[in-house]
């Protein structure tokens, strides 16, 4: 099967409301049922931005600034982090509203 | 009727299993018990698979196979399934390996064989069913095997969390489908009036999609199993993936978008983005970002199950289907 095209910088992801945060050692745990997830640091920090209103392109971009990424490899790291997200039911992906 | 008896032990080991042979040969059955219309939901599975068998393999299993309908299939033509998720390559292994291993009776003696005399040319005869059952395959049922083993995946998931809930008998008990449960019986419509008593067996339940078709009942030494239909037949009504034009005919991806009409496409039965993700090739994120679209929309809508989210077309895109695709037959 072909690579599935990736995550327009236009699409909005947002965190799933019906997800239970916990913070342990400093470590995010996200848990949707009997999934829990321990997010790394640069997880944790995209996930907090995750508003809903934020385009992928805008935390891409805030990944690269923070990290010292170039912005297509933040852009494929974002992507496949909100696939990971979206996989284990803890955020959606919504069209850009503009 | 059926009618199995089950002892306390075989009921503690009743599994659900998927079985790609169990659903080739249900599918057979339904085509040669309806020769002319085949009612919905398979009507449109039907025609297709009528225009895609090689000219003559359809009146060549109906020699195979007799009076399907009215008898019940020998037990070396329905090994039963494995493992929970075997694929048509391993059953079709399975059934060369009886062929290999027989001399033209019953390799089984279970049962009587009672569905014509092209058996009797023995392991030269299973072989050669086996091979044309491989074709029958690839032409009719592979191209919708996605969206039929998303529907079974579904049905394992469910049926797979009452047992572990509430134990088996309450996962009999919500068969449905006219399988009564009325411990230690399970029984069900079947072709002929057959009663069985299982003592410290496996037992295994086989969904099938095409189970209009017939029920297929298989015994062997410490193991038996049954099938029964599962929910989400609906699957068969989508056009298969390999199917769909790819130019100006598809008037629902000219409408919503090539792979916005996949995703609507792939939701004849309820499914999670991941199940969709899988089926449709496209990137969960993706899917998700189409399924937003689409709830919005009112074309789909999603409600919870337990810890996951399924979607499934509303009235909105069920029309949408009716009006777009349903007249391209």
């Amino acid at each position: 099967m072909a690579t599935p095209p990736p995550l327009p910088p236009d699409a909005v992801p947002a965190r799933r409301l019906d997800t239970r945060i916990r913070r342990m050692d400093g470590q995010l745990i996200l848990a949707f049922g009997e999934t829990a997830l321990a997010l790394s640091e640069s997880g944790a920090l995209l996930y907090e931005h995750m508003d809903g209103r934020r385009t992928v392109g805008m935390l891409a971009a805030m990944l690269a600034k923070t990290y010292g990424l170039a912005e297509q490899d933040a852009l494929a790291d974002t992507g496949e982090f909100v696939d990971s997200l979206v996989e284990n039911s803890l955020a959606e992906v919504r069209d850009s509203p503009t | 009727m059926i009618r199995i008896c089950l002892d306390e032990a075989t009921l503690h080991r009743t599994r659900v299993a998927t079985s790609p042979l169990w659903e080739s040969l249900s599918s057979l059955a339904l085509l040669i018990r309806f020769p002319g219309d085949v009612p919905s939901p398979y009507r449109g599975w039907a025609r297709r698979a009528r225009r895609v068998m090689p000219p003559g393999m359809r009146a060549e299993f109906q020699d195979w196979l007799g009076s399907l309908h009215a008898h019940q299939l020998p037990a070396f033509l329905t090994p039963l399934p494995e493992t929970p998720r075997p694929s048509i390559a391993d059953e079709l292994a399975v059934l060369r390996s009886r062929a290999a291993d027989t001399d033209g009776t019953d390799p089984d003696g279970t049962h009587p064989v009672a569905v014509g005399q092209r058996f009797a040319g023995g392991g030269a005869a299973i072989a050669q069913f086996a091979d044309r059952l491989e074709e029958y395959w690839e032409a009719a049922v592979a191209p919708y095997w996605t969206g039929i083993s998303s529907a079974l995946e579904e049905e394992i998931l469910i049926r797979g969390r009452t047992l572990a809930t509430d134990g088996p008998s309450a996962m009999l008990a919500e068969l449905g489908g006219r399988v009564i449960w009325q411990p230690p019986q399970l029984s069900a419509p079947y072709h002929t009036d057959s009663a069985y008593s299982l003592t410290e067996t496996t037992f295994v339940l086989v969904p099938v999609i095409f189970g209009a078709g017939t029920r297929i009942f298989s015994a062997a030494p410490g193991a038996a199993g049954v099938s029964y239909q599962a929910r989400g037949a609906g699957v068969l009504e989508s056009i298969p993936a390999e199917s769909v034009p790819g130019t100006d005919a598809d008037r629902m991806a000219t409408l919503i978008g090539r792979s916005r009409a996949t995703v609507v496409r792939s939701l004849t039965a309820p499914a999670t983005t991941t199940a969709l993700a899988k089926a449709t090739g496209l990137a969960p994120s993706t899917v998700s970002q189409h399924l937003s679209t689409l709830v919005a929309a009112g074309i789909v809508c999603r409600h919870r199950v337990g810890a996951r989210v399924l979607y499934e077309l509303d009235k909105g895109g069920q029309m949408l289907i009716e009006q777009l695709d349903d007249s391209r037959d």
